[in-house]
């Protein structure tokens, strides 16, 4: 007995219309929204059951604005639609969700996708916008003339997603078919010599939708596909944009001179704007103060500065909270396991103080996601992409590389993917490798950490926050140095693009989706910290605390014997430990390589936490944490992971005894993490997404950057201090 | 006790070490961003 595969229906549209809304809402995933263009470049796949009961593959594509493919994820979504991917079925029908603020344009690619045969359904989405404005569209008489059914829908609230399952369903049976136009003899030509010359001569596999996208794109996916070799195909096509140009048509403006010409009289009576129209929206009379060229800037800066400083303000009593608990939790395991002296070291020294170090910082990272989302909610992210453009535009930055690069505040890795909206690729290169000096949220612990030991204490949560504020945008200032003089380096590929954004209207934001936001980010930080966090952290205090020979003991109490000879048990159980410490295998690599990082002011147990956290930058949280508790240097007045460092002395050398930690030592740190490319995972995917030469070439110029600037932190700290 | 002391440890280490062999390793299904979570359902870049 053979079982048929689920159908399958795809979502494609122009960017930023509410697609991905549009396929949570009707598959109950919770796949990333966001109200700016390029959210989604890679197709994602769930379950929708519709009401007859009946299950289909729904596929959300990435946005684009046409069928030409220029960049990776436009090719995606043509690749799809062709039936040329090689992971998904070509779908069976294809719903095109429409903004029906900007009807005419996005009914171009619905137009477009028509020619590739495919049964269509249109989904008139924001239409609660449209209400607003006054826009007053016909569906019905629209579904009359473009002969396939349009349904109204509101995404974000449900609403027409019932009246949209069921127009699908009956199309799944009848496959509406969206008109077409009637194209001029010229153009029929052409594509009739194409047809003869590649189908019919050459066997290749083109459907009619093809056939034009090889006519009227100078550059195309499909072209790429032929079977017949380059110098031949590209002499057949040139043959054919010459017949066109001969006809009458410039080959490059031929479609959408055409394809407009043929919409244009079957959208004429159906889009009235109402008189209210004309008034300019509350939306456009916000954005002429926060996109103003001076005070958008200071609105930005003092709204970013307000973000930072609430996270020091709000997390306090929460973090104090997760402190006494992990302070708790450690005595209860220390008491159990005091048979089994090495395991209770491993527990609570390591599980637990190095994991534990890391969870404290959870209310902090909460409190600034939550500002995040709610910017993201009330549209005014993609206001700040937009400034953020205007800023950098002397950088040679393509302007589709802020959208990236705004991701890369959350991680590297969906900013990299990302650059895939970039068709330049040269712009993509550069906004690759900039994109690791956006400040993720690994980096925030470790700031969160210094700033909360050496700078709020002295200096107050405004400060705290300013610093804060600070690291996050040191990336973002030598980005743009760098930007430029890759830009001036590396060869010239095709010619740049401005920046096209569709600016959100703003909105009241939904708490329902900032929730879910803050569930997912909280959750995933406590994940990684339950699993890979805690295993590497196992690893590292197995590097810290072995080998233990216990000849070390001997000696190091007979010389605590001889050096002071009234010396007390705790002292003589402290010194032990530090010595222990300083012998382990990590000890001796981190004093190995402290003559590298002492120009910065690391002393040997810092590097050691720099060195650990090549792999994931939060491990030096955890890593210091092992650090300090197995040297004996956490004890019942210093519970805490920053006290314990404030606390912290040379051991030997021409500052024994003077503080490790101070504010030069504590900033230079930071700076080196802000830099620095301590990702495993970004490297790997940069090769992926470049070459192995770029990752490696971009891990160590960012290394040494980072280095050199902690260094530069550390020697102007100390000669102004 | 010491016995079952280096035991315990030996288990808790292996562990450790064998599940970040198996977060990190290449994936047969191509799954896996690089992010280091284990079962990452994305793709491959």
């Amino acid at each position: 007995m053979s079982t048929q595969p689920p159908l399958s229906v795809a979502l494609i549209g122009n960017p930023n219309t509410g697609k991905t809304s549009l396929f949570n809402m009707l598959t109950g995933l919770h796949q990333h929204v966001g109200n700016y263009a390029g959210v989604t470049v890679e197709k994602k796949t769930g379950t929708w059951t519709l009401p007859d009961g009946g299950q289909v593959n729904l596929i959300d594509l990435p946005g684009t604005y046409n069928l030409n493919a220029a960049s990776l994820d436009e090719r995606v979504a043509v690749d799809v639609l062709a039936g040329h991917s090689s992971d998904a079925a070509p779908p069976d029908l294809v719903i095109v969700v429409v903004d029906v603020e900007n009807l005419r344009r996005n009914l171009y690619l619905a137009s477009q996708a028509s020619e590739l045969g495919v049964p269509m359904v249109i989904a008139l989405n924001c239409w609660d916008v449209a209400e607003r404005k006054g826009l007053q569209i016909d569906s019905k008489l629209l579904e009359q003339r473009l002969g396939v059914p349009v349904v109204p829908t509101v995404a974000r609230t449900r609403r027409g997603t019932g009246a949209l399952a069921e127009a699908v369903t009956r199309a799944l049976e009848t496959r509406p078919m969206l008109v077409r136009p009637r194209w001029p003899e010229a153009v029929t030509d052409s594509i009739a010599d194409l047809r003869r010359e590649l189908v019919e001569t050459r066997d290749e596999t083109l459907r009619e939708g093809e056939l034009q996208r090889l006519l009227f794109d100078r550059r195309s996916a499909v072209a790429e596909r032929l079977k017949t070799p380059a110098a031949e195909r590209d002499a057949l096509l040139r043959a054919a944009r010459e017949k066109l140009h001969l006809g009458g048509y410039q080959p490059d403006a031929a479609e959408s001179l055409l394809r407009y010409r043929f919409l244009n009289p079957l959208l004429n009576d159906i889009l009235e704007r109402q008189a209210a129209m004309k008034k300019r929206s509350t939306s456009e009379s916000i954005d002429q103060l926060l996109l103003h060229r001076v005070w958008g800037l200071l609105v930005f800066v003092g709204m970013m500065y307000v973000v930072f400083q609430s996270v020091y303000t709000w997390a306090g009593p929460l973090m104090d909270i997760i402190e006494r608990g992990v302070g708790w939790l450690g005595g209860i395991a220390g008491g159990a396991l005091t048979a089994t002296p090495i395991l209770q070291s491993l527990v609570v020294d390591g599980v637990i103080g190095g994991v534990g170090a890391f969870l404290v910082f959870l209310p902090q990272i909460l409190v600034l996601f939550f500002f995040i989302a709610l910017l993201e909610e009330t549209g005014y992210m993609a206001r700040a992409a937009f400034l953020m453009d205007k800023l950098f535009s002397w950088s040679g930055l393509n302007g589709k590389s802020f959208v990236p690069l705004l991701s890369s505040f959350a991680c590297a890795i969906p900013g990299i993917l990302a650059t895939r909206t970039i068709s330049d690729p040269k712009a993509r290169c550069i906004t690759i490798l900039i994109a690791p000096l956006m400040s993720c949220s690994a980096r925030l612990p470790v700031y969160l950490l210094l700033i909360g030991a050496f700078i709020e204490p002295e200096y107050g949560a405004a400060v705290a926050g300013l610093t804060l504020f600070a690291m996050h945008f040191i990336g973002v200032l030598l980005a743009g140095p760098l930007a430029w003089l890759l830009h001036r380096t590396l060869p010239r590929s095709v010619a740049s693009q401005p920046f096209v954004m569709e600016l959100p209207h703003y909105r009241v934001p939904q708490l329902g989706r900032i929730g879910h936001r803050l569930y997912e980010s909280g959750s995933e930080f406590i994940v990684r910290a339950g699993t890979v966090i805690c295993a590497m952290t196992i690893v590292i205090w197995a590097l810290l605390y072995f080998p233990r020979p216990p000849e070390l003991a001997e000696t190091v109490q007979a010389t605590a014997q001889v050096e002071s000879p009234g010396i007390s048990e705790a002292e003589l159980e402290h010194r032990l430990n530090a010595a222990y410490l300083k012998q382990s295998y990590m000890g001796r690599f981190g004093n190995a390589v402290q003559p590298v990082f002492a120009p910065a002011g690391y002393d040997w147990k810092i590097t050691v936490g720099v060195l650990a956290s090549f792999p994931a930058r939060e491990i030096i949280i955890s890593t210091l944490g092992i650090t300090y508790a197995l040297g004996g240097e956490i004890d019942e007045d210093s519970d805490d992971l920053r006290s314990t460092l404030a606390k912290a002395r040379w051991e030997s050398g021409p500052r024994a005894g003077t503080p490790v930690f101070n504010l030069p030592v504590a900033l230079s740190i930071m700076v080196f993490f802000a830099l620095c490319m301590q990702c495993g995972a970004t490297v790997a995917v940069i090769a992926k997404e470049l070459h192995w030469g770029w990752a490696i070439g971009s891990f160590a110029g960012l290394t040494a950057l980072a280095w050199v600037a902690a260094v530069l932190t550390y020697q102007i700290g100390m000669w102004l201090a | 006790m010491e016995f079952l002391d280096r035991i315990l440890v030996f288990l808790v280490l292996g562990g450790a070490m064998v599940f970040l062999y198996r977060v990190f390793r290449r994936k047969k299904d191509k799954r896996g961003c690089g992010c280091g979570t284990d079962k990452c359902p994305t793709r491959k870049p």
